[in-house]
């Protein structure tokens, strides 16, 4: 059942990440690799939004990828379903991962903390997997270059959702306990 | 030297995280009274958490901004 509070929280999110999704991407280059890789911002705020409220905060991502990648001319889309379809696995990935392992988003104990470690680079490395696999068989990039590809994107997608999520988390998660919407009850 | 362009976009950025500043300090001494309201229920809890979101937004979409500065992305 949708409820007005889960449009909410899907528009909330989407309406945070497009900008960041459009502007907020600086590239980090990799001694040893060819190519640098995409400190991507906005997946910091929709890994959080959605271990707070579940898929409707991974839907939000989605959206406002989306959106943003349609911005860029040249893009077909294709290249935009699948970085979307990739932004909305990525997070359900890490909330997998709590719930899998009983851990809870605010980052209290170490089972929380450990969820946290192995989710996120995991959530980047399905999501890196999936982007560059079908963009391989669409023939978007070549054989060589997909490794450097799932490779930058585990490495660049990890580092901006632990740089951006984890002071979220550790902060904000005590007040969004008190909203019905959440989604972990103690 | 740098453009009028850049001194006229940090100064705005640099306002901004001031007023951030200021609003997370005002947070931290009115905590009592916040929590306690939020504790009553209503749209507050949205409010204070979805405006916090907002301003780590706004602070990392300035980071980014000096990011692709810095990378040629941005010239000014």
């Amino acid at each position: 059942m949708v409820s007005a509070r889960n449009v909410a929280v899907t528009a909330v999110t989407a309406g945070l990440c497009l900008p960041l999704a459009l502007f907020a991407i600086v590239l980090v280059p990799i001694p040893g690799l060819p190519a640098a890789s995409g400190f991507w911002i906005p997946a910091g705020f929709y890994f959080v939004m959605t271990l707070w409220f579940g898929l409707w905060g991974a839907l939000g991502g989605h959206i406002a990828t989306f959106l943003a990648m349609g911005y860029f001319q040249g893009f077909t889309l294709q290249v935009w379903a699948d970085g979307a379809v990739g932004d909305l696995i990525a997070p359900l990935v890490a909330l997998a991962v709590f719930k899998l392992m009983g851990a809870r988003p605010d980052l209290r104990s170490k089972r929380d903390k450990l969820a946290w470690l192995i989710g996120v680079p995991l959530a980047s490395l399905v999501c890196g997997l999936w982007v560059h696999t079908v963009n391989l068989l669409f023939g978007v990039i070549t054989w060589p270059f997909w490794w450097v590809g799932v490779l930058t994107y585990f490495i660049g997608d990890s580092l901006a959702v632990f740089a951006v999520g984890t002071p979220l988390l550790r902060s904000l998660t005590s007040y969004v306990k008190q909203s019905p919407m959440y989604i972990w009850r103690d | 030297m740098a453009s009028y362009a850049m001194l006229f976009i940090t100064s705005v950025y640099a306002l901004t995280v001031v007023v951030i500043a200021l609003d997370l300090l005002e947070g931290r001494a009115l905590r009592k009274e916040l929590d306690q309201a939020m504790r009553s229920g209503g749209r507050l809890p949205y409010v204070r958490i979805f405006r916090r979101l907002a301003e780590a937004a706004v602070l990392w979409l300035i980071v980014a901004f000096f990011g692709q500065v810095l990378m040629g992305w941005i010239s000014l």
